[in-house]
């Protein structure tokens, strides 16, 4: 139960004794107090639960795009070769593109505002769902499926009896692996002169020497990305607990 | 007393060519490529008969009864399968080596697959089949035996007329495959059917078929027709006599084909 909490706890204490003692100058790393100060500034300033929350709605635009796309995308792939055939070679040729060097096309085609970052965030997640959903589909085991055709289901039962849910382990995989991408992408996304955003409160500190507030970002950072993936892994276990392997982890 | 009939007594021909038999192949042929695994197989099955199909490995028994199901097409021949209901057409249901239940399913969900509104029938089944109390499992909780009874359940909630069995019990362990077979004829009784069932098991073929179908290269190469009520009790001397019999055929048919092959080779 406490064994996942052993190393955070450790590289805590590390963190606090080495700076507290004077090994590391605390211009360079401030201590733990230090950045629980930056903290409670920031929330005293008011400024910090807005810029979470705009954060916070950039990612959730970006990757509600990305993955219903992807979604949508992998699902005309995996059923259809034509579609394979029309679509995955363009779809793959794109994906080898890191998204992030579009930034600066982004800012040049689309201005600074909310649309690039939420499209770069949107992009970021589009490819690992799409990938994931696609080789679901095609992967489902074909003996189930010739299963379902000997007990006379039509091709819409197929897809909702047994397609979409024998791929759900690969999309929940994508889509997992999507959100961190997506975490990662507004990180950069949020350095495109910003107003507000986690992004923009990391690019002020910089300006302002303030390493704790930069330190504070990160943790942040580190906290939404780690909710959001526990938030994940419960649908995970909801979605698939019909598989012994997840019941189990989720029993523990 | 078990008495062997070479061969059935064959069926009326119509018309059409086809019999009125549950199941009338014509002909059949099937290549997958330039490999040829069915020929020429003409074949009738009556209604309510019990027909088992024998032969090594590689003999077309799986592909000749997934070509009664309709889970591949015939390369060449016909085929008509009938219904012993006038001006309906055949229900087939088949029951394969894997018992290929849903895992994301419960079992209930899982038998009344295709036929939801039929749950009041499941149910009834499943206590039949020994597994109430398992509705709402998923199957990966079931043994085996389990998952077998389920695959049982859920072919014959749609009441077939025909139910294909692709060795279901090949899997199971000796004890769970005399017990399956017991079960298999208790729902018999209540869902009568023409069963075609593929197997490696000689034992098995004797002891719950009226015919035994022997194949060879693609081809019947021998039709028993056992007389006597079935299934059979596994004790009667005359069962491991006609057993040993059928094993030694194949044997014997094996070290032809062998001679053959070698002889060929040679020339």
């Amino acid at each position: 139960m406490l064994t996942p909490w052993i190393i955070p706890f450790v590289v805590l204490s590390l963190w606090l004794f080495s700076t507290t003692s004077g090994w590391i100058d605390q211009s360079i790393l401030p201590s733990p107090i230090t950045v629980a100060h930056a903290a409670y500034e920031q929330w005293t300033n008011n400024t910090l639960w807005t810029d979470i929350g705009v954060s916070l709605s950039r990612v959730l635009a970006g990757f509600s795009i990305g993955m219903l796309s992807g979604l949508v995308l992998g699902t005309a792939v995996g059923l259809s070769q034509f579609n394979h055939d029309l679509l995955d070679r363009s779809l793959q040729m794109l994906r080898t593109i890191p998204h992030l060097a579009l930034v600066p096309l982004m800012i040049l085609w689309l201005g600074i505002d909310e649309t690039p970052r939420i499209l770069l965030v949107a992009l970021g997640t589009l490819f690992p769902v799409y990938i994931n959903t696609a080789s679901g589909i095609k992967n489902v085991d074909a003996k189930l499926l010739e299963m379902g055709k000997s007990y006379g289901l039509s091709r819409k039962e197929l897809i909702k009896q047994i397609i979409i849910p024998g791929a759900m382990p690969s999309i929940l995989v994508g889509i997992r692996y999507a959100l961190g991408v997506a975490w990662l992408t507004l990180v950069i996304a949020e350095t495109i002169a910003s107003r507000n955003g986690i992004g923009y409160m990391v690019q002020n500190a910089r300006e302002l020497l303030r390493i704790d507030i930069i330190i504070f970002a990160i943790l942040l950072y580190a906290l939404a990305g780690w909710l959001a993936d526990w938030l994940i892994r419960q649908i995970e276990y909801r979605v698939l607990r019909w598989n012994p392997a997840y019941k189990k982890a989720a029993g523990q | 007393m078990i008495s062997i009939l070479s061969s059935r007594q064959n069926a009326e021909i119509k018309e059409d060519g086809f019999s009125a038999c549950a199941v009338s192949l014509r002909n059949i042929g099937k290549s997958f490529g330039h490999r040829q695994v069915l020929q020429h197989i003409d074949l009738d099955i009556t209604q309510g008969e019990f027909v088992s199909l024998i032969g090594p490995s590689g003999a077309g028994k799986s592909t000749l009864l997934r070509l009664i199901a309709g889970l591949e097409a015939c390369s060449s021949g016909r085929m008509r399968l009938s219904s012993p209901v006038p001006e309906r057409a055949a229900q087939i249901r088949v029951m394969f080596q894997e018992d290929r239940l849903l895992p994301w399913q419960t079992v209930l969900d899982n038998i009344t697959l295709g036929a939801r509104e039929q749950q009041p029938a499941a149910l009834e089944l499943l206590r039949a089949v020994g597994l109430q109390g398992h509705e709402n499992d998923f199957p990966s909780t079931l043994s085996g035996g389990q998952k077998q009874r389920a695959a049982l359940a859920r072919a014959l909630l749609h009441r077939p007329d025909i139910l294909l069995l692709d060795e279901p019990f090949g899997a199971l362990d000796a004890i769970t495959r005399v017990s399956m077979q017991l079960l298999l004829f208790d729902m018999l009784r209540d869902h009568p059917c023409t069963v075609v069932l593929v197997t490696h098991d000689v034992e098995e073929a004797v002891v719950l078929s009226n015919r035994i179908l022997v194949l060879r290269d693609g081809d019947i190469a021998r039709d028993l027709v056992l007389e006597g009520a079935i299934p059979r009790d596994r004790g009667q001397a005359d069962l491991a006599t006609l057993k040993a019999r059928l094993i030694n055929e194949l044997l014997v048919q094996e070290a032809l084909h062998e001679a053959a092959q070698a002889t060929s080779a040679s020339a």
